[in-house]
């Protein structure tokens, strides 16, 4: 699929098209610090006398890279997309390939920091003990066997920060037996017939 | 072998005076005994409207070895042989005491069984599956994301009574599949441990 | 055939079959021992099914209940032919085959090695934890709303399902009921929570502001009584100072009656006030009189010791007295040395003989203590012996048991052994096979030989007159002899292995015709025909 790009966005990029592939590389390594650091205006002010335009042009040529790749990974765009989507804004094949290398270096990072990050809990982790209790201070003889559970739940809250909360849970062998085969049953029934209709009927809305 | 405090077994030796311990009253006495110990019941009034202090001292004394014995693992035989032979009871006595020794220990070590365990008990679980289709950060589907849901029984101090609580939690199918590895080692672990095969 | 049926007879016996002792093979079945035998083995494989061991008397119920035996047996899975008539005409083949498929079928012991009860606490444990397991992972889930605190008893064990009612250990100093505190001490159970019940009967508290519980309570009856006593107390009162007179009063002039009681109290008051005032001064005349007492001693005792303080002044102004006094001091002295030394002489001994008394009493004292512990352990591993005798007997009772069972089972060797029998027999089968067809073998290749032989001799003749007949006129002849007598050689020869062929299926169709002759159909014909007829009969006697 091709991305719809407005207009605005598509004048902000224009700029480059004209550029070599070294420059482009340069403008690349820009956005990239920008995603991570945020904007450099020391950095932009140079570049714009080296390609003797305002320093609004080098700027809005940055935001307009981080705006198509976000909308890219918004998308889950494929890499083939991709190329074919630069190309559709007037890049050359050279231009196209420094823009796809990019976009496929920092896919990955991109995808995490969009994230949906609702407030919930979220599964991280689970350890489990068997033990069996063969006496208490109030019954003196007795073989009760338990399986303890360390649940740990990871939560995102709004700035990015997470935290892990263990629940120390505990259930007995038939519970457990029971646990299990309804989990197992959810897994399988996300692989059924109709699970997978559903699905396909979703991937083509 | 477990000792009685001297005053219990005194106290029981009073149930031989049949001028107050009538047959009926004795049978009142130790059910009343075994469904208070079993959590069936809290108030004893029937009995204690027309209280002699006997009554209560033999209840109390019955209260207090029937749990001592159970806690300590006894059959219905050891303590028939311990009405017997450090409280002097008629036979008779001992045979009905012991009948309802053997009736109610299960139910009473029921009770002794449910004291001090703090950790939330896991009894049930609910499922659902939520396909992701759209959120604000992704315009595509995003898969499936299980919900998770754990009931778990731990008993409320406060309210004095057992409270269900959920423990609620999504993960991904990977995630899903983790976590049911985990448990189903555990139950291969379970299933090796046992009698046979 | 023989060992088999042995196997099956003996198989039969295992599974409480009632055979008697002389029957030894599958030929000696009656019906009605085809009948008991089958549904004994369908009795085990299926236990649901109800199987009748007797067959009744009339036709019609012994064919209905064989045919619906033979029904169930297919149900099962057996392939070959079943109906009725196997069970009712016996024929040994049939039911060697039918009671062999059962056998096949029947559950194989429990457990192989039938587990030792196990001894001592650990092993013990571990099969109780082994067993709770099986209990707990075999029993089907069920909601917690159904369970019993959590709990389900399944023959004696408990399985815990649930510990979410288990509270704290909670304990409050009880009170136990006695005559003197019977006024305002509630019956135990009342004394706390239900789920502090429990605990409080079985540990005394390590907190003890647990026990404001019942605190308040005995405060509450206490006050009571103060109040009912103190409510008696006037009432009582009023008795006293108003007469019966005044209760008529009482109802007119009810204020008169007040006043009165308040002067009365008023009055009251200032005897008592009074009262107090003399008590008072009693009390201080007394001290006034013990001092008194105390004074006129002292002075008393001062008198006398002046008197003495006067005489010896009086003797000690003279010189002798003085020398006198000196010398009785000298041999007091003396005498005082005199009695240490006698006294050192008793008392050393008596001193030894202390001390070695005190040190054999403490000897004693921890021989007592030694044999006290010593008691203690006695008394301890008494209990465990005991209890260990219990175990045992309980074990030995469970072994008793199971030898009992065994019993049954030592066929397992008379198993082997006739399956070792039976294996050498076949091995001896096999070679005696193995000869017979060496012997064949030899025989055809002997077959084979003269064959040939007779070929080459012809074709060498063949040749020999061929090559003399083109000049030879007898030899033209012998040759067309030769021919014709090759000719009829063939022929005999194809007659003889005709003949071994014909020979070798009469063989066989007479192996067949016995095998019919076995299954006696024309026997089982009228036998059918006979209980065709008494149905028949049977069904015109009921109608």
């Amino acid at each position: 699929m091709l991305l719809s790009i407005n207009n605005e966005n598509k004048q902000h990029l224009e700029i480059l098209t004209f550029q070599s592939e070294s420059v482009i590389a340069d403008f690349c390594k820009l956005t990239s610090q920008f995603l991570h650091h945020g904007p450099n205006q020391k950095r932009y002010d140079t570049a714009a006398q080296k390609l003797e335009v305002d320093v609004h042009v080098i700027q809005n040529c940055i935001y307009g890279l981080v705006h198509l790749l976000m909308l890219a990974c918004k998308h889950k765009l494929s890499v083939h997309d991709f190329k074919d989507s630069v190309l559709a804004l007037g890049f050359t094949n050279e231009q196209e390939s420094v823009l796809t290398h990019f976009y496929e270096s920092q896919h990955n990072e991109l995808h995490s920091l969009i994230k949906p990050n609702l407030d919930e809990p979220h599964y991280y982790d689970m350890q489990w003990r068997f033990e069996v209790q063969l006496g208490s201070r109030s019954l003196l003889e007795q073989v009760t066997p338990l399986v303890v559970m360390n649940l740990s739940l990871k939560t995102t809250d709004g700035k990015e920060k997470e935290n892990i909360e263990h629940h120390l849970i505990q259930t007995d062998p038939t519970n457990l037996l029971h646990l299990t085969n309804e989990l197992e049953r959810a897994l399988s029934e996300s692989r059924s017939r109709h699970s997978r209709k559903v699905e396909n009927i979703i991937n083509n809305l | 072998m477990m000792e009685i405090q001297e005053s219990y077994r005194d106290s029981l030796g009073l149930l031989n005076n049949t001028s107050i311990f009538s047959e009926n009253l004795v049978r009142e006495i130790v059910e009343n005994c075994c469904s208070v110990l079993s959590g069936k019941t809290q108030n004893s009034e029937r009995i204690f409207l027309k209280s002699d202090i006997e009554i209560q001292e033999v209840h109390a004394a019955l209260l207090y070895t029937f749990a001592e014995f159970i806690r300590n693992n006894q059959t219905k035989e050891d303590y028939s042989i311990f009405l017997r032979n450090q409280c002097n009871l008629r036979n008779d006595l001992v045979d009905e005491i012991e009948h309802y020794y053997g009736k109610w220990n299960g139910l009473i070590r029921i009770q002794l069984l449910n004291i001090a365990n703090h950790l939330p008990h896991v009894t049930d679980l609910k499922w659902k599956i939520d396909h992701v289709v759209k959120s604000n950060s992704e315009e595509t589907s995003a898969g499936l994301l299980y919900r998770i849901t754990l009931n778990t029984e731990t008993f409320d101090e406060h309210l004095q009574k057992m409270v269900t609580k959920a423990l609620e939690f999504s993960c991904t199918s990977e995630e899903l599949q983790d976590l049911v590895y985990k448990l189903k080692e555990s139950v291969r672990h379970l299933q090796k441990l046992r009698a046979d095969n | 055939m023989e060992e088999v049926d042995k196997i099956i007879i003996d198989s039969l016996k295992h599974i409480n079959c009632d055979i008697d002792e002389d029957i030894n093979s599958l030929k000696q079945f009656e019906p009605d021992l085809v009948l008991e035998a089958i549904s004994s083995c369908l009795a085990i494989i299926n236990p649901d099914i109800q199987v009748i061991k007797k067959l009744p008397a009339s036709m019609s119920g012994k064919i209905k209940l064989a045919s619906n035996v033979a029904q169930q047996i297919q149900t099962i899975g057996f392939k070959g032919d079943m109906g009725y008539q196997t069970i009712l005409y016996s024929n040994e083949v049939e039911v060697r085959r039918v009671l062999m498929f059962l056998i096949e079928r029947l559950p194989k012991e429990a457990s192989p090695i039938t587990t030792i009860e196990p001894v001592g606490y650990v092993a013990r444990i571990v099969k109780d934890i082994e067993d709770s397991l099986k209990k707990s992972l075999n029993s089907m889930w069920l909601p917690t709303a159904l369970l019993h605190y959590g709990t389900r008893q399944i023959s004696d064990n408990i399985i815990v399902n649930s510990l979410g009612n288990s509270s704290e250990l909670n304990s409050v100093n009880l009170i136990l009921p006695s005559a003197e505190n019977r006024e305002y001490i509630p019956e135990v159970p009342r004394q706390c929570t239900k789920k502090q019940l429990l605990p409080s009967i079985l540990f005394k508290p390590a907190d003890f502001t647990n026990c404001s519980n019942w605190e308040n309570l005995v405060q509450q009856r206490l006050i009571k009584t103060d109040i009912t006593d103190q409510i008696l107390d006037e009432t009582s009162n009023d008795k006293y100072t108003e007469s019966t007179p005044i209760e008529s009063e009482k109802v007119e002039a009810p204020n008169t009656l007040k006043t009165s009681i308040e002067h009365l109290k008023i009055k009251k008051n200032e005897l008592v006030a009074l009262q107090e005032s003399v008590n008072g001064l009693e009390k201080e005349l007394k001290k006034i009189q013990n001092e008194n007492l105390v004074e006129e001693k002292h002075l008393k005792e001062i008198t006398h010791n002046a008197k003495i303080l006067s005489t010896t002044l009086a003797v000690l102004y003279n010189e002798e007295n003085k020398v006198k006094l000196t010398n009785s001091i000298e041999k007091a002295k003396n005498r005082l040395v005199d009695l240490k030394k006698q006294w050192d002489e008793v008392q050393s001994p008596l001193l030894e003989e202390h001390i070695a008394l005190k040190s054999s009493v403490s000897s004693e004292s921890i021989k007592n203590q030694n044999d006290g512990y010593k008691y203690k352990n006695l008394k301890q591993t008494y209990a465990n012996l005991v209890r260990d005798f219990k175990e045992k007997y309980l074990l030995e009772e469970k072994l008793v048991e199971k030898c009992k069972e065994l019993g049954n089972k030592n066929n397992r060797a008379a198993y082997t052994k006739r399956i070792l029998e039976i294996v050498a027999n076949i091995k001896k089968q096999n070679h005696e096979i193995e000869k017979v067809l060496l012997d064949t073998k030899d025989v055809q290749k002997d077959i084979n030989s003269l064959t040939g032989q007779i070929d080459r001799s012809f074709t060498l003749s063949d040749e020999l007159i061929f090559y003399d007949c083109k000049q030879d006129e007898t030899a033209r002849r012998a040759y067309k002899l030769l021919a014709a007598l090759r000719e009829e050689c063939n022929g005999v020869l194809q007659a003889v292995s005709d003949m071994g062929q014909t020979e070798r299926e009469l063989r066989n169709l007479e192996e067949q015709i016995e095998s019919e002759k076995s299954k006696g159909v024309k026997e089982k014909l009228e036998k059918i025909q006979k209980d065709l007829d008494e149905i028949q009969k049977e069904i015109k006697l009921l109608s």
